[in-house]
Protein backbone atom coordinates (compact mmCIF):
# COMPACT_ATOMS: atom_id res chain seq x y z
CA UNK A 1 0.00 0.00 0.00
CA UNK A 2 1.15 3.54 -0.58
CA UNK A 3 1.50 6.05 2.20
CA UNK A 4 2.03 9.78 2.60
CA UNK A 5 5.26 10.60 4.37
CA UNK A 6 3.88 14.07 5.14
CA UNK A 7 2.12 14.43 8.47
CA UNK A 8 -1.17 16.07 9.37
CA UNK A 9 0.49 19.50 9.78
CA UNK A 10 1.57 19.48 6.15
CA UNK A 11 -1.98 18.96 4.93
CA UNK A 12 -3.36 21.43 7.43
CA UNK A 13 -1.03 24.11 6.09
CA UNK A 14 -1.77 23.36 2.46
CA UNK A 15 -5.36 22.26 2.10
CA UNK A 16 -7.41 22.84 5.24
CA UNK A 17 -10.59 24.75 4.34
CA UNK A 18 -10.84 28.45 5.08
CA UNK A 19 -13.95 30.36 6.03
CA UNK A 20 -13.55 32.87 3.20
CA UNK A 21 -13.64 30.17 0.52
CA UNK A 22 -15.45 27.23 2.07
CA UNK A 23 -16.57 25.41 -1.06
CA UNK A 24 -13.04 24.57 -2.01
CA UNK A 25 -10.11 23.70 0.20
CA UNK A 26 -7.86 26.53 -0.79
CA UNK A 27 -7.81 26.03 -4.56
CA UNK A 28 -9.09 22.48 -4.59
CA UNK A 29 -12.38 21.33 -5.94
CA UNK A 30 -13.37 19.03 -3.13
CA UNK A 31 -16.26 17.31 -4.82
CA UNK A 32 -14.14 15.67 -7.48
CA UNK A 33 -11.84 12.83 -6.38
CA UNK A 34 -9.54 12.89 -9.41
CA UNK A 35 -9.19 16.65 -9.32
CA UNK A 36 -8.40 16.60 -5.63
CA UNK A 37 -5.66 14.00 -6.04
CA UNK A 38 -4.27 15.73 -9.10
CA UNK A 39 -3.94 18.93 -7.11
CA UNK A 40 -2.51 17.26 -4.04
CA UNK A 41 0.10 15.48 -6.14
CA UNK A 42 1.23 18.88 -7.40
CA UNK A 43 1.82 20.24 -3.90
CA UNK A 44 5.40 21.26 -3.26
CA UNK A 45 6.93 18.86 -0.74
CA UNK A 46 4.34 16.10 -1.08
CA UNK A 47 6.04 12.79 -0.47
CA UNK A 48 4.58 9.35 -1.19
CA UNK A 49 6.17 5.99 -0.47
CA UNK A 50 5.32 2.39 -1.45
CA UNK A 51 3.21 0.72 -4.10
CA UNK A 52 -0.36 -0.46 -4.26
CA UNK A 53 -0.88 -4.11 -5.20
CA UNK A 54 -3.63 -5.56 -7.39
CA UNK A 55 -5.10 -7.34 -4.35
CA UNK A 56 -5.30 -4.06 -2.48
CA UNK A 57 -6.97 -2.33 -5.41
CA UNK A 58 -9.53 -5.10 -5.67
CA UNK A 59 -10.34 -4.93 -1.94
CA UNK A 60 -10.73 -1.15 -2.09
CA UNK A 61 -13.14 -1.52 -5.01
CA UNK A 62 -15.07 -4.12 -3.04
CA UNK A 63 -15.35 -1.73 -0.08
CA UNK A 64 -16.61 1.06 -2.34
CA UNK A 65 -19.13 -1.25 -3.95
CA UNK A 66 -20.35 -2.52 -0.53
CA UNK A 67 -20.81 1.07 0.68
CA UNK A 68 -22.74 1.94 -2.45
CA UNK A 69 -25.09 -1.02 -1.87
CA UNK A 70 -25.52 0.03 1.75
CA UNK A 71 -26.48 3.56 0.73
CA UNK A 72 -29.02 2.28 -1.78
CA UNK A 73 -30.50 -0.34 0.56
CA UNK A 74 -30.90 2.14 3.40
CA UNK A 75 -31.54 5.31 1.49
CA UNK A 76 -34.19 6.35 4.03
CA UNK A 77 -31.79 6.14 6.98
CA UNK A 78 -29.45 8.94 8.04
CA UNK A 79 -25.77 8.14 7.34
CA UNK A 80 -24.79 8.43 11.03
CA UNK A 81 -27.11 5.49 11.82
CA UNK A 82 -25.05 3.31 9.46
CA UNK A 83 -21.66 3.58 11.20
CA UNK A 84 -21.74 0.00 12.49
CA UNK A 85 -22.49 -1.25 8.97
CA UNK A 86 -19.54 0.75 7.67
CA UNK A 87 -17.33 -0.75 10.40
CA UNK A 88 -18.28 -4.25 9.25
CA UNK A 89 -17.61 -3.39 5.60
CA UNK A 90 -14.15 -1.90 6.24
CA UNK A 91 -13.07 -4.52 8.74
CA UNK A 92 -14.31 -7.57 6.85
CA UNK A 93 -12.63 -6.48 3.62
CA UNK A 94 -9.35 -5.18 5.00
CA UNK A 95 -8.93 -8.35 7.06
CA UNK A 96 -8.71 -10.19 3.73
CA UNK A 97 -5.45 -8.31 3.23
CA UNK A 98 -4.39 -9.61 6.67
CA UNK A 99 -4.41 -6.12 8.10
CA UNK A 100 -4.46 -5.92 11.86
CA UNK A 101 -3.45 -3.74 14.74
CA UNK A 102 0.08 -3.51 13.40
CA UNK A 103 -1.22 -1.20 10.65
CA UNK A 104 -3.42 0.92 12.90
CA UNK A 105 -0.85 3.58 13.76
CA UNK A 106 0.54 3.85 10.22
CA UNK A 107 -1.39 7.06 9.72
CA UNK A 108 0.33 7.95 6.44
CA UNK A 109 -1.04 4.75 4.92
CA UNK A 110 -4.59 5.40 6.11
CA UNK A 111 -4.43 9.03 4.99
CA UNK A 112 -3.33 8.02 1.49
CA UNK A 113 -6.05 5.37 1.29
CA UNK A 114 -8.68 7.80 2.52
CA UNK A 115 -7.75 10.77 0.35
CA UNK A 116 -7.25 8.73 -2.81
CA UNK A 117 -10.43 6.65 -2.68
CA UNK A 118 -13.03 7.82 -0.21
CA UNK A 119 -13.89 11.46 -0.88
CA UNK A 120 -17.43 10.68 -2.05
CA UNK A 121 -18.13 8.40 0.91
CA UNK A 122 -16.69 10.82 3.45
CA UNK A 123 -18.75 13.64 2.03
CA UNK A 124 -21.92 11.50 2.16
CA UNK A 125 -21.31 10.42 5.79
CA UNK A 126 -19.88 13.56 7.38
CA UNK A 127 -20.67 16.59 5.24
CA UNK A 128 -23.70 16.25 3.01
CA UNK A 129 -26.19 17.13 5.71
CA UNK A 130 -24.47 20.43 6.52
CA UNK A 131 -23.93 21.12 2.83
CA UNK A 132 -27.67 20.75 2.20
CA UNK A 133 -28.29 23.19 5.04
CA UNK A 134 -25.93 25.59 3.26
CA UNK A 135 -23.44 25.51 6.15
CA UNK A 136 -20.64 25.33 3.62
CA UNK A 137 -17.68 26.00 5.87
CA UNK A 138 -18.82 23.46 8.48
CA UNK A 139 -19.46 20.95 5.72
CA UNK A 140 -16.00 21.42 4.18
CA UNK A 141 -14.34 21.35 7.58
CA UNK A 142 -15.94 18.09 8.67
CA UNK A 143 -15.15 16.50 5.31
CA UNK A 144 -11.51 17.61 5.63
CA UNK A 145 -11.28 16.49 9.25
CA UNK A 146 -12.45 12.98 8.40
CA UNK A 147 -10.91 12.51 4.96
CA UNK A 148 -7.46 13.87 5.79
CA UNK A 149 -7.66 13.30 9.52
CA UNK A 150 -6.97 16.44 11.48
CA UNK A 151 -6.83 13.97 14.37
CA UNK A 152 -5.04 10.91 13.04
CA UNK A 153 -7.34 8.32 14.54
CA UNK A 154 -10.34 9.90 12.83
CA UNK A 155 -9.17 9.26 9.27
CA UNK A 156 -12.27 7.85 7.52
CA UNK A 157 -11.29 4.20 6.82
CA UNK A 158 -9.15 3.91 9.97
CA UNK A 159 -11.97 5.04 12.24
CA UNK A 160 -14.25 2.28 10.99
CA UNK A 161 -11.52 -0.37 10.88
CA UNK A 162 -10.70 0.35 14.54
CA UNK A 163 -14.35 -0.06 15.56
CA UNK A 164 -14.27 -3.38 13.74
CA UNK A 165 -11.11 -4.47 15.57
CA UNK A 166 -12.68 -3.57 18.91
CA UNK A 167 -15.94 -5.45 18.40
CA UNK A 168 -15.07 -8.36 16.10
CA UNK A 169 -14.76 -11.67 17.92
CA UNK A 170 -12.73 -14.66 16.76
CA UNK A 171 -15.43 -17.01 18.01
CA UNK A 172 -18.65 -15.09 17.33
CA UNK A 173 -17.46 -13.19 14.26
CA UNK A 174 -19.45 -10.06 13.46
CA UNK A 175 -22.58 -10.98 15.45
CA UNK A 176 -22.16 -8.17 18.02
CA UNK A 177 -21.49 -5.59 15.29
CA UNK A 178 -24.46 -6.86 13.30
CA UNK A 179 -26.78 -6.57 16.32
CA UNK A 180 -25.51 -3.05 17.00
CA UNK A 181 -25.92 -2.14 13.33
CA UNK A 182 -29.49 -3.39 13.35
CA UNK A 183 -30.33 -1.51 16.54
CA UNK A 184 -28.63 1.66 15.32
CA UNK A 185 -30.65 1.59 12.10
CA UNK A 186 -33.91 1.07 14.00
CA UNK A 187 -33.41 3.73 16.65
CA UNK A 188 -33.52 7.45 16.20
CA UNK A 189 -31.61 8.02 19.43
CA UNK A 190 -28.87 6.29 21.38
CA UNK A 191 -25.23 6.76 22.19
CA UNK A 192 -23.77 4.96 19.19
CA UNK A 193 -21.73 8.05 18.26
CA UNK A 194 -20.07 8.31 21.66
CA UNK A 195 -19.48 4.57 21.76
CA UNK A 196 -17.59 4.81 18.47
CA UNK A 197 -15.63 7.85 19.64
CA UNK A 198 -14.54 6.04 22.79
CA UNK A 199 -13.66 2.85 20.93
CA UNK A 200 -11.25 4.98 18.91
CA UNK A 201 -9.97 7.48 21.44
CA UNK A 202 -9.53 5.52 24.67
CA UNK A 203 -7.03 2.76 25.35
CA UNK A 204 -9.37 0.21 26.96
CA UNK A 205 -6.65 -2.44 27.24
CA UNK A 206 -8.46 -5.69 27.90
CA UNK A 207 -8.18 -9.35 26.92
CA UNK A 208 -10.03 -10.07 23.69
CA UNK A 209 -11.46 -6.53 23.83
CA UNK A 210 -13.62 -7.60 26.76
CA UNK A 211 -14.29 -4.02 27.91
CA UNK A 212 -15.29 -2.69 24.48
CA UNK A 213 -17.60 -5.62 23.80
CA UNK A 214 -19.18 -5.75 27.25
CA UNK A 215 -19.83 -2.02 27.39
CA UNK A 216 -21.28 -1.99 23.88
CA UNK A 217 -23.59 -4.88 24.80
CA UNK A 218 -24.69 -3.52 28.16
CA UNK A 219 -25.15 0.09 27.03
CA UNK A 220 -26.76 -0.36 23.67
CA UNK A 221 -28.23 -3.83 23.35
CA UNK A 222 -30.22 -3.99 26.59
CA UNK A 223 -33.90 -3.17 27.11
CA UNK A 224 -33.03 0.49 27.39
CA UNK A 225 -30.65 2.06 24.91
CA UNK A 226 -28.18 4.37 26.63
CA UNK A 227 -28.11 7.98 25.48
CA UNK A 228 -24.97 9.71 24.22
CA UNK A 229 -24.42 11.26 27.68
CA UNK A 230 -24.92 7.96 29.45
CA UNK A 231 -22.37 6.31 27.18
CA UNK A 232 -19.85 9.12 27.74
CA UNK A 233 -20.35 8.92 31.51
CA UNK A 234 -19.91 5.15 31.48
CA UNK A 235 -16.50 5.47 29.83
CA UNK A 236 -15.51 8.24 32.25
CA UNK A 237 -16.50 6.00 35.13
CA UNK A 238 -14.49 3.10 33.70
CA UNK A 239 -11.41 5.28 33.32
CA UNK A 240 -11.89 6.62 36.85
CA UNK A 241 -11.51 3.20 38.49
CA UNK A 242 -7.72 3.27 38.46
CA UNK A 243 -7.32 1.19 41.55
CA UNK A 244 -9.41 -1.66 40.23
CA UNK A 245 -8.57 -4.16 37.54
CA UNK A 246 -11.84 -4.06 35.66
CA UNK A 247 -10.52 -5.11 32.27
CA UNK A 248 -11.86 -8.63 32.69
CA UNK A 249 -14.75 -7.89 35.05
CA UNK A 250 -18.06 -9.70 34.72
CA UNK A 251 -20.99 -8.21 32.87
CA UNK A 252 -22.71 -7.72 36.24
CA UNK A 253 -19.91 -5.44 37.48
CA UNK A 254 -20.26 -3.37 34.32
CA UNK A 255 -24.04 -3.20 34.72
CA UNK A 256 -23.96 -2.25 38.40
CA UNK A 257 -20.92 -0.01 38.60
CA UNK A 258 -19.96 1.34 35.19
CA UNK A 259 -22.88 1.57 32.83
CA UNK A 260 -25.70 2.35 35.26
CA UNK A 261 -28.33 2.66 32.56
CA UNK A 262 -30.41 -0.09 34.08
CA UNK A 263 -30.02 1.16 37.66
CA UNK A 264 -31.49 4.46 36.61
CA UNK A 265 -34.46 2.72 35.06
CA UNK A 266 -35.06 0.63 38.17
CA UNK A 267 -35.12 3.69 40.44
CA UNK B 1 6.65 28.23 42.89
CA UNK B 2 5.52 25.06 41.23
CA UNK B 3 2.25 23.23 41.55
CA UNK B 4 2.34 19.60 42.53
CA UNK B 5 -0.34 16.98 42.58
CA UNK B 6 -0.41 14.95 45.75
CA UNK B 7 -1.85 11.54 45.04
CA UNK B 8 -3.87 10.27 47.97
CA UNK B 9 -4.19 6.49 48.06
CA UNK B 10 -7.79 5.50 48.77
CA UNK B 11 -6.56 2.52 50.76
CA UNK B 12 -3.41 0.73 51.86
CA UNK B 13 -1.51 -1.27 49.25
CA UNK B 14 1.66 -3.38 49.37
CA UNK B 15 3.31 -3.15 46.00
CA UNK B 16 6.12 -5.21 44.55
CA UNK B 17 5.51 -8.38 46.55
CA UNK B 18 5.89 -10.77 43.64
CA UNK B 19 8.90 -10.68 41.38
CA UNK B 20 8.34 -11.29 37.70
CA UNK B 21 11.03 -12.76 35.51
CA UNK B 22 10.72 -13.94 31.95
CA UNK B 23 12.31 -15.76 29.06
CA UNK B 24 11.50 -15.18 25.43
CA UNK B 25 11.38 -17.81 22.68
CA UNK B 26 10.62 -17.75 18.98
CA UNK B 27 9.09 -20.84 17.36
CA UNK B 28 11.48 -22.95 15.26
CA UNK B 29 14.52 -21.56 16.99
CA UNK B 30 16.59 -23.12 19.69
CA UNK B 31 17.59 -20.05 21.65
CA UNK B 32 16.03 -18.43 24.65
CA UNK B 33 16.58 -14.87 25.72
CA UNK B 34 16.28 -13.95 29.36
CA UNK B 35 14.85 -10.58 30.39
CA UNK B 36 17.74 -9.00 32.32
CA UNK B 37 17.66 -7.88 35.93
CA UNK B 38 16.80 -4.29 34.96
CA UNK B 39 13.45 -5.72 33.70
CA UNK B 40 13.90 -4.33 30.20
CA UNK B 41 14.75 -6.39 27.13
CA UNK B 42 15.38 -4.97 23.68
CA UNK B 43 14.82 -7.67 21.05
CA UNK B 44 15.23 -5.36 18.09
CA UNK B 45 18.57 -6.17 16.44
CA UNK B 46 19.39 -8.28 19.49
CA UNK B 47 22.76 -9.98 19.09
CA UNK B 48 22.56 -13.72 19.74
CA UNK B 49 25.35 -15.83 21.22
CA UNK B 50 26.51 -16.91 17.76
CA UNK B 51 26.78 -13.20 16.75
CA UNK B 52 23.77 -13.34 14.44
CA UNK B 53 21.30 -10.51 14.70
CA UNK B 54 17.73 -11.25 15.70
CA UNK B 55 14.93 -9.62 13.72
CA UNK B 56 11.68 -10.25 15.63
CA UNK B 57 9.55 -9.25 12.63
CA UNK B 58 10.83 -12.29 10.72
CA UNK B 59 8.69 -14.39 13.05
CA UNK B 60 4.92 -14.64 13.39
CA UNK B 61 4.69 -15.35 17.08
CA UNK B 62 6.71 -14.88 20.19
CA UNK B 63 6.44 -17.01 23.31
CA UNK B 64 7.01 -15.38 26.66
CA UNK B 65 7.46 -17.62 29.68
CA UNK B 66 6.78 -15.69 32.84
CA UNK B 67 8.07 -16.96 36.17
CA UNK B 68 6.75 -15.77 39.51
CA UNK B 69 8.39 -15.70 42.91
CA UNK B 70 7.50 -14.07 46.20
CA UNK B 71 10.01 -11.46 47.27
CA UNK B 72 12.44 -12.58 49.97
CA UNK B 73 11.17 -12.54 53.56
CA UNK B 74 7.61 -11.96 52.47
CA UNK B 75 4.88 -13.97 54.12
CA UNK B 76 1.50 -14.56 52.61
CA UNK B 77 -0.15 -13.87 55.95
CA UNK B 78 1.05 -10.23 55.75
CA UNK B 79 -1.64 -9.62 53.14
CA UNK B 80 -4.19 -10.15 55.90
CA UNK B 81 -3.43 -6.53 56.90
CA UNK B 82 -5.11 -5.43 53.68
CA UNK B 83 -8.27 -7.42 54.36
CA UNK B 84 -11.12 -7.01 56.84
CA UNK B 85 -10.77 -9.09 60.00
CA UNK B 86 -11.48 -12.77 59.55
CA UNK B 87 -10.81 -12.95 55.82
CA UNK B 88 -8.20 -15.40 54.54
CA UNK B 89 -5.88 -14.01 51.81
CA UNK B 90 -5.67 -17.29 49.92
CA UNK B 91 -9.45 -17.50 49.67
CA UNK B 92 -10.19 -13.86 48.92
CA UNK B 93 -7.26 -12.79 46.75
CA UNK B 94 -5.83 -13.89 43.43
CA UNK B 95 -2.91 -12.95 41.27
CA UNK B 96 -3.70 -11.79 37.74
CA UNK B 97 -1.06 -11.72 35.06
CA UNK B 98 -1.28 -10.15 31.60
CA UNK B 99 0.81 -8.86 28.73
CA UNK B 100 -0.27 -5.80 26.79
CA UNK B 101 0.85 -3.42 24.08
CA UNK B 102 -0.17 0.19 24.56
CA UNK B 103 0.67 1.16 21.01
CA UNK B 104 -1.82 -1.20 19.38
CA UNK B 105 -4.05 -1.56 22.46
CA UNK B 106 -3.74 -5.33 22.39
CA UNK B 107 -3.99 -7.32 25.59
CA UNK B 108 -3.27 -11.01 26.12
CA UNK B 109 -5.56 -13.38 27.94
CA UNK B 110 -5.50 -12.70 31.67
CA UNK B 111 -4.22 -15.59 33.80
CA UNK B 112 -5.84 -15.87 37.21
CA UNK B 113 -3.55 -17.65 39.66
CA UNK B 114 -4.13 -18.85 43.25
CA UNK B 115 -1.75 -17.13 45.63
CA UNK B 116 -0.97 -20.45 47.29
CA UNK B 117 0.25 -21.89 44.00
CA UNK B 118 2.88 -19.22 43.43
CA UNK B 119 6.28 -20.84 43.83
CA UNK B 120 9.63 -20.44 42.14
CA UNK B 121 8.55 -23.20 39.78
CA UNK B 122 5.41 -21.39 38.62
CA UNK B 123 5.75 -20.76 34.89
CA UNK B 124 3.09 -19.23 32.67
CA UNK B 125 3.27 -19.20 28.89
CA UNK B 126 1.94 -16.47 26.65
CA UNK B 127 1.85 -16.75 22.86
CA UNK B 128 2.08 -13.28 21.37
CA UNK B 129 0.87 -12.84 17.76
CA UNK B 130 3.34 -10.28 16.42
CA UNK B 131 0.82 -8.89 13.91
CA UNK B 132 -1.17 -7.57 16.89
CA UNK B 133 1.64 -5.72 18.64
CA UNK B 134 4.16 -3.00 17.94
CA UNK B 135 7.16 -1.34 19.61
CA UNK B 136 6.88 -2.49 23.21
CA UNK B 137 5.22 -5.21 25.28
CA UNK B 138 4.50 -4.84 28.97
CA UNK B 139 4.26 -7.79 31.37
CA UNK B 140 2.44 -6.91 34.57
CA UNK B 141 0.74 -8.59 37.49
CA UNK B 142 -1.80 -7.58 40.11
CA UNK B 143 -3.06 -9.04 43.36
CA UNK B 144 -6.80 -8.40 43.39
CA UNK B 145 -9.79 -9.03 45.65
CA UNK B 146 -12.08 -11.52 44.01
CA UNK B 147 -15.29 -10.83 45.95
CA UNK B 148 -16.87 -7.79 47.59
CA UNK B 149 -16.24 -7.45 51.33
CA UNK B 150 -19.08 -7.41 53.80
CA UNK B 151 -19.41 -3.93 55.25
CA UNK B 152 -17.08 -1.01 54.64
CA UNK B 153 -13.82 -0.39 56.46
CA UNK B 154 -11.61 2.66 56.26
CA UNK B 155 -8.28 2.17 54.47
CA UNK B 156 -9.20 -1.36 53.41
CA UNK B 157 -10.20 -2.14 49.83
CA UNK B 158 -13.63 -3.70 49.86
CA UNK B 159 -14.69 -3.95 46.22
CA UNK B 160 -14.35 -6.92 43.96
CA UNK B 161 -11.29 -6.52 41.67
CA UNK B 162 -9.69 -3.82 43.82
CA UNK B 163 -5.92 -3.91 43.27
CA UNK B 164 -4.02 -4.57 46.50
CA UNK B 165 -0.61 -4.93 44.97
CA UNK B 166 1.08 -4.40 41.63
CA UNK B 167 4.33 -5.91 40.43
CA UNK B 168 7.17 -4.05 38.83
CA UNK B 169 6.50 -4.49 35.14
CA UNK B 170 8.80 -6.09 32.58
CA UNK B 171 9.18 -4.41 29.21
CA UNK B 172 10.12 -6.17 25.98
CA UNK B 173 10.93 -4.01 22.97
CA UNK B 174 10.31 -5.70 19.63
CA UNK B 175 10.70 -2.88 17.10
CA UNK B 176 13.02 0.00 16.53
CA UNK B 177 11.57 2.99 18.31
CA UNK B 178 12.55 6.09 16.45
CA UNK B 179 13.47 8.85 18.84
CA UNK B 180 14.33 11.29 16.08
CA UNK B 181 11.32 12.13 14.01
CA UNK B 182 9.34 9.67 16.09
CA UNK B 183 7.41 10.23 19.24
CA UNK B 184 9.80 12.26 21.29
CA UNK B 185 11.93 14.77 19.46
CA UNK B 186 10.05 16.76 16.84
CA UNK B 187 12.16 17.18 13.71
CA UNK B 188 11.35 18.41 10.24
CA UNK B 189 12.61 20.43 7.30
CA UNK B 190 12.64 24.21 7.55
CA UNK B 191 14.44 27.40 6.67
CA UNK B 192 17.66 27.18 8.64
CA UNK B 193 19.64 29.80 6.67
CA UNK B 194 23.32 28.88 6.52
CA UNK B 195 22.93 26.25 9.21
CA UNK B 196 22.32 22.56 8.60
CA UNK B 197 20.28 22.25 11.81
CA UNK B 198 18.46 24.67 14.05
CA UNK B 199 16.50 24.19 17.24
CA UNK B 200 13.66 26.65 17.68
CA UNK B 201 11.29 27.30 20.55
CA UNK B 202 13.88 26.93 23.29
CA UNK B 203 12.36 29.86 25.22
CA UNK B 204 8.84 28.45 25.25
CA UNK B 205 8.29 26.77 28.64
CA UNK B 206 5.18 24.84 27.54
CA UNK B 207 5.80 23.40 24.08
CA UNK B 208 8.65 21.12 23.11
CA UNK B 209 11.31 22.83 21.00
CA UNK B 210 11.52 21.69 17.40
CA UNK B 211 14.59 20.63 15.43
CA UNK B 212 14.73 21.86 11.87
CA UNK B 213 17.09 20.67 9.18
CA UNK B 214 17.78 22.60 6.02
CA UNK B 215 15.31 22.09 3.16
CA UNK B 216 18.37 21.44 0.99
CA UNK B 217 19.14 18.33 3.05
CA UNK B 218 15.61 16.97 3.03
CA UNK B 219 16.04 14.59 0.10
CA UNK B 220 18.95 12.93 1.94
CA UNK B 221 17.79 13.02 5.52
CA UNK B 222 14.42 11.41 4.77
CA UNK B 223 16.15 8.33 3.37
CA UNK B 224 17.00 5.42 5.61
CA UNK B 225 19.51 3.71 3.33
CA UNK B 226 22.41 6.13 3.52
CA UNK B 227 25.20 5.26 5.95
CA UNK B 228 26.38 8.88 6.06
CA UNK B 229 22.89 10.03 7.11
CA UNK B 230 22.74 7.44 9.85
CA UNK B 231 26.16 8.40 11.18
CA UNK B 232 25.41 12.12 11.14
CA UNK B 233 22.14 11.57 13.00
CA UNK B 234 23.88 9.32 15.53
CA UNK B 235 26.48 11.94 16.32
CA UNK B 236 24.09 14.90 16.27
CA UNK B 237 21.82 13.13 18.70
CA UNK B 238 24.24 13.79 21.58
CA UNK B 239 23.79 17.54 21.20
CA UNK B 240 20.06 17.42 20.42
CA UNK B 241 19.24 15.31 23.44
CA UNK B 242 21.47 17.29 25.76
CA UNK B 243 19.85 20.52 24.55
CA UNK B 244 16.39 19.06 25.14
CA UNK B 245 17.50 17.96 28.60
CA UNK B 246 18.63 21.52 29.34
CA UNK B 247 15.31 22.84 28.08
CA UNK B 248 13.37 20.35 30.19
CA UNK B 249 15.24 21.17 33.38
CA UNK B 250 15.81 24.91 33.10
CA UNK B 251 12.97 26.19 30.92
CA UNK B 252 10.05 23.79 30.90
CA UNK B 253 7.04 24.40 33.16
CA UNK B 254 6.22 20.75 33.35
CA UNK B 255 2.64 19.52 33.07
CA UNK B 256 2.42 15.84 34.00
CA UNK B 257 -0.77 15.53 31.98
CA UNK B 258 1.02 16.65 28.82
CA UNK B 259 1.93 13.57 26.76
CA UNK B 260 4.87 15.33 25.09
CA UNK B 261 6.37 16.34 28.43
CA UNK B 262 5.83 12.81 29.72
CA UNK B 263 7.44 11.28 26.64
CA UNK B 264 10.50 13.44 27.12
CA UNK B 265 10.73 12.50 30.78
CA UNK B 266 10.39 8.82 29.79
CA UNK B 267 13.17 9.24 27.26
CA UNK B 268 15.61 10.74 29.76
CA UNK B 269 14.57 8.27 32.41
CA UNK B 270 15.58 5.49 30.01
CA UNK B 271 18.92 6.94 28.93
CA UNK B 272 19.99 8.57 32.20
CA UNK B 273 18.96 5.60 34.34
CA UNK B 274 17.02 7.91 36.64
CA UNK B 275 13.45 7.42 37.78
CA UNK B 276 10.74 9.62 36.28
CA UNK B 277 10.01 10.97 39.75
CA UNK B 278 13.65 12.06 40.20
CA UNK B 279 13.61 13.90 36.87
CA UNK B 280 10.26 15.60 37.55
CA UNK B 281 11.48 16.64 41.00
CA UNK B 282 14.58 18.20 39.43
CA UNK B 283 12.47 20.05 36.84
CA UNK B 284 10.17 21.40 39.54
CA UNK B 285 13.04 22.58 41.74
CA UNK B 286 13.75 26.34 41.71
CA UNK B 287 15.17 27.22 38.33
CA UNK B 288 18.97 27.49 38.18
CA UNK B 289 19.45 26.77 41.87
CA UNK B 290 22.67 24.97 42.74
CA UNK B 291 20.95 21.61 43.22
CA UNK B 292 19.29 21.88 39.83
CA UNK B 293 22.51 22.74 38.02
CA UNK B 294 24.32 19.90 39.77
CA UNK B 295 21.46 17.53 38.92
CA UNK B 296 21.64 18.54 35.26
CA UNK B 297 25.38 17.92 35.06
CA UNK B 298 24.96 14.46 36.55
CA UNK B 299 22.12 13.58 34.18
CA UNK B 300 24.02 14.97 31.21
CA UNK B 301 27.00 12.72 31.98
CA UNK B 302 24.72 9.72 32.36
CA UNK B 303 22.96 10.61 29.12
CA UNK B 304 26.25 10.56 27.22
CA UNK B 305 26.95 7.04 28.44
CA UNK B 306 23.37 5.72 28.40
CA UNK B 307 22.69 6.85 24.85
CA UNK B 308 25.74 4.99 23.58
CA UNK B 309 25.24 1.83 25.54
CA UNK B 310 21.47 1.42 25.16
CA UNK B 311 21.52 2.17 21.44
CA UNK B 312 24.63 0.03 20.90
CA UNK B 313 26.45 2.96 19.30
CA UNK B 314 29.77 1.17 19.08
CA UNK B 315 28.26 -1.66 17.04
CA UNK B 316 26.17 0.68 14.89
CA UNK B 317 29.16 2.88 14.04
CA UNK B 318 31.32 -0.15 13.34
CA UNK B 319 28.70 -1.45 10.90
CA UNK B 320 28.49 1.93 9.18
CA UNK B 321 32.28 2.12 8.79
CA UNK B 322 32.39 -1.47 7.54
CA UNK B 323 29.66 -0.81 4.98
CA UNK B 324 31.65 2.13 3.63
CA UNK B 325 34.76 -0.02 3.23
CA UNK B 326 32.77 -2.50 1.11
Amino acid sequence: MKRYLNGSDFFKNHIAPHKDNPLSWNTFNTRNQNKLIENINKLQGISIDGEISEDEKSIINQIKSDIEKLIITHSDIKPERLDMDLAIIFHKNLKKLKWGRFQIDDFGLWRWLSMNYFLKETFWRWSEDEFNKKSFFESSRSCYQRLVGERNRRIFPLWYFTIGERLYDNHFGYSLLEKLAEKSREKLVGGFGNLNNNLNDTKLLSPNEHVSKTMARVLLLGDKTASNDEVANAFKRYNGFRRRLLNYASEMVFEKEICLVFNKKAS
Amino acid sequence: MSERLIFIEPYKTYNDLIKLSAKVYFPDTDFEIVVPENRSLNLYNHELNDSTILLPRNHETLTIKVMLAWKKDFQLSSLANLLPDGENPTEILSFRLQISCEKTRWCSEQKKIDLSSITKRSVFNFEIPLIEVKNMLKVEGFITREIDAKGIQLNIPDSCLAILSTTQELSIQIDEIKEIGGEYLPIGPGNTGDQAFEISGLDNPFELPKIFYSEELKEFLTRDDLASVNSSILTSLFYFLDRFLRWLIFTCRIDTNNKYHNSLVDLFSKYCEASKEEIIYLVETDKFCEAQIKGYIELSDKLFKGLQIQNKYKRELKNIYKSELK
